[in-house]
């Protein structure tokens, strides 16, 4: 077992001294983490303000003139078309004059005086998802907000004496994001999306690279064994990708002031068994293709496409046809997004996130096996 | 008589409807310098490669060093060294990093390893480039790297295929001499080479064409049962135009321009008044038909390049 691992060690530090010699890994395993942190984490929370927004408000009262004048004053959205026809929304998303819409019913007012409940119409135009699904979090946050202030001066005139009951409950949905900075939300999110992506780009090289070069013969003719090497590659990369994992946790706290409410031992576990899926995935492409760029670029369509089309990264797996819905569930870091958000914002643990952790380990087992056993040693 | 270093019966191997290596069989002494002949495509390297259990043998039966290759590749791995054709230490590696790998690949005990590897640096006389990256090496230093880490492990056979080509005459020199101090150390090696002052060198040989054993033996037990009858050295003006001329005489086997002569391979020892007559008749001076002993060259002429054995 201990002479093993010695073998083990040996590929380990034979594959960090390549690591170290190749500049491109290092922009791999470490600027193009960071870019991306900055892109998303930019280029999401800080463009998207001054959203075009159009208003109709059919109840004309007290209460709907302050719930357009909390989308105003969030700095995210701006009234810049008023009208009482909601063809007149329809034609200026169609024109692209607005991006979103807000459609305050007639019954607005009576209802929350009434029943303590209502709800607005919010539209959105979807032609640049990203815009609408970073809107659609904002006006959610907005309604929630409103909602607790009605809440909370029902309680107060009722004289504390009924408790909670929200009065706009259906659309609120991003409660533990509560300042709604998006960054918040991208950065968890990026974990999964660098994770995968690194590893897939940094493993998927390694077997093809040795075969293309030759090397692979020399090994094969020794007494190590498949698994030896393997396991000693998977360490090296590993280790690098945990060392990803410690940077993008320490820009997302330190740069973007993203909170980090939960375990960190549970991150790293199940980053670790994220990280079995995501080079498992480039070590069997490594092994299948027969060079080192198809092996690249199969790594790059099946890690990091998903990763941040099918993930939930920014397009919410709700929102998808039922079809790619069903295809989301072999995506290993559609498991991973919910787990590291649920660490960093909501705090929650293994006592909430079992489920997800259980499927993520499935995939990560059956992916990891089949790349192990991909790699003959016979050349 | 000890038992074989290495025993082939009857190998083959079939990449799909090709047949690369044709029932071939040999066998090889302890501590001898085995050669392996033949052109390219001969089938030489499949041949080593099932020798050293990196691909398994179609039919047929292989032991190295008592091992039998198809049953326990793995074995037979943990006693050989092996050098492949192609270059395949790590470039982006130095000469010592490459070493140190291998040196844990194969287990050197710690405390052993880094004498294992100054003397194996010492002895291929990389030493002095210790900390250079493979890459950026010469050639022939390279190759010498390659036959370090092959014997790191202090194995009883290596497997040497075309250890010296593209390697300079000197080097190529400095390579046979560490190869006669293993063969001297028991150590049975198994070369491939395309140079016949190299397949001089060995104690025994076999030539391969089409993936088939076409001769057997010594250096010199080759000559005398395949070298043609009589080889002449033809000395004349023009020897390129004459060329033409020989080729087409009767008798003649094969002829080749040597620098200014002609190299025939002839039937008999009548041929050389024709060709006299001949040449001279064509216009060309002829100043001297020498007849001179026949090498290996010869007879890898013969067997490799003649009519297709049956
Ligand atoms: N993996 C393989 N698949 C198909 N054909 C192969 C393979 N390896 C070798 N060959 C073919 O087998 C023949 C013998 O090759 P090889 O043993 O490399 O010859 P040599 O070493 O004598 O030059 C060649 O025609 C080569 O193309
Ligand atoms: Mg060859």
């Amino acid at each position: 077992m201990t002479r093993s691992r010695s073998r083990t060690m040996a590929i380990l530090r034979k594959e960090f001294i390549h690591i170290r010699r190749d500049p491109r890994s290092l922009l791999i395993a470490v600027i193009m983490p960071v870019a991306l942190l900055f892109i998303y984490g930019y280029g999401v929370s800080s463009d998207i303000t001054d959203i075009r927004l159009g208003v109709v408000d059919w109840s004309r009262t007290r209460e709907s003139r302050e719930l357009i004048s909390a989308f105003t004053s969030s700095g995210y959205f701006a009234v810049v078309l008023r009208s009482d026809r909601y063809a007149d929304m329809e034609r200026a998303l169609d024109a692209g004059d607005i991006r979103a819409a807000l459609v305050v019913p007639a019954a607005y007012a009576a209802d929350i005086t009434r029943k303590g409940a209502s709800s607005v119409q919010i539209l959105l135009d979807g032609s640049d998802p990203n815009t609408a699904t970073v809107a659609a979090g904002y006006a959610e946050g907005i309604v929630g907000n409103r909602s607790a202030i009605i809440v909370r001066e029902r309680t107060l005139r009722s004289g504390g004496a009924r408790r909670s009951r929200a009065a706009l409950t259906p659309e609120v949905r991003v409660w533990y994001n509560e300042d709604l900075r998006s960054a918040n939300f991208i950065v968890p999110g990026l974990i999964a999306v660098i994770l995968a992506m690194t590893s897939a780009l940094l493993t998927s090289g390694t077997i093809a690279g040795e075969r293309e070069r030759g090397t692979i013969e020399q090994l094969a003719a020794s007494p190590a064994s498949a698994r030896e090497i393997m396991l000693g590659k998977i360490a090296a990369y590993v280790t690098l990708a945990f060392a990803d994992v410690v940077l993008v946790v320490l820009v997302g706290r330190l740069w973007f002031g993203v909170p980090f409410r939960g375990s960190p031992l549970l991150l790293v576990l199940s980053s670790g068994v994220f990280l079995m899926a995501a080079l498992g995935l480039g070590l069997l492409f490594s092994a299948r293709m027969p060079t080192q760029q198809t092996a690249i670029v199969a790594a790059l369509m099946t890690t990091m496409v998903p990763s941040i089309l099918l993930s939930g990264f920014f397009f919410p797996i709700s929102s998808m046809p039922k079809v790619v819905q069903v295809i989301t569930t072999v995506v290993p870091a559609r498991y991973f997004m919910v787990i590291t958000r649920g660490i960093f914002l909501k705090g929650i643990g293994l006592a909430e996130l079992w489920p997800p952790i259980l499927s993520l380990a499935a995939l990560s087992v059956v992916i990891m096996a089949a790349g192990i056993s991909s790699f003959k040693k016979r050349v | 008589m000890s038992e074989a270093a290495i025993l082939c019966r009857d190998l083959v191997k079939r990449f799909g409807a090709f047949t690369a290596v044709d029932r071939v069989s040999f066998e090889v002494k302890p501590g001898t310098v085995f050669g392996f002949l033949g052109p390219n495509g001969s089938g030489k390297s499949t041949t080593i490669r099932m020798l050293c259990g990196l691909l398994l043998p179609t039919s047929g039966r292989a032991a190295v060093g008592g091992v039998d290759v198809a049953r326990n590749p793995e074995g037979v791995k943990r006693q050989i060294g092996y050098m492949s054709q192609r270059f395949s230490l790590y470039q982006d590696l130095t000469v010592r990093e490459n070493l140190e790998f291998y040196a844990g690949v194969y287990r050197i005990p710690r405390r052993e390893r880094q004498a294992r590897i100054e003397e194996v640096m010492t002895r291929t006389g990389v030493i002095a480039d210790a900390g250079t990256l493979a890459g950026d090496m010469s050639v022939g230093v390279r190759q010498r790297l390659a036959l370090g880490a092959a014997l790191l492990h202090r194995p009883a056979i290596v497997f040497l295929d075309e250890p010296t080509s593209g390697v300079d005459p000197i080097s190529r020199r400095r390579f046979w001499t560490l190869i006669g101090e293993l063969s001297a150390e028991g150590i049975t090696a198994l070369v491939t080479t395309h140079h016949m002052d190299e397949a001089q060198r060995c104690d025994e040989l076999v030539l391969m064409r089409t993936g088939r054993v076409v001769a057997r033996g010594t250096p010199a037990d080759l000559i005398v049962a395949h070298a043609p009858p009589v080889i002449l050295s033809v000395r004349c003006d023009r020897p390129q135009e004459a060329l033409a001329i020989v080729q087409k005489t009767s008798g003649v086997r094969r002829a080749a321009v040597r620098g200014v002569r002609l190299h025939v391979a002839a039937e008999d020892d009548g041929l050389a008044e024709r060709l006299d007559a001949e040449l001279t008749s064509a216009g060309h001076a002829c100043t001297e038909v020498r007849r001179i002993g026949a090498t290996l060259e010869d007879v890898f002429m013969e067997l490799a390049m003649g009519e297709a054995p049956p």
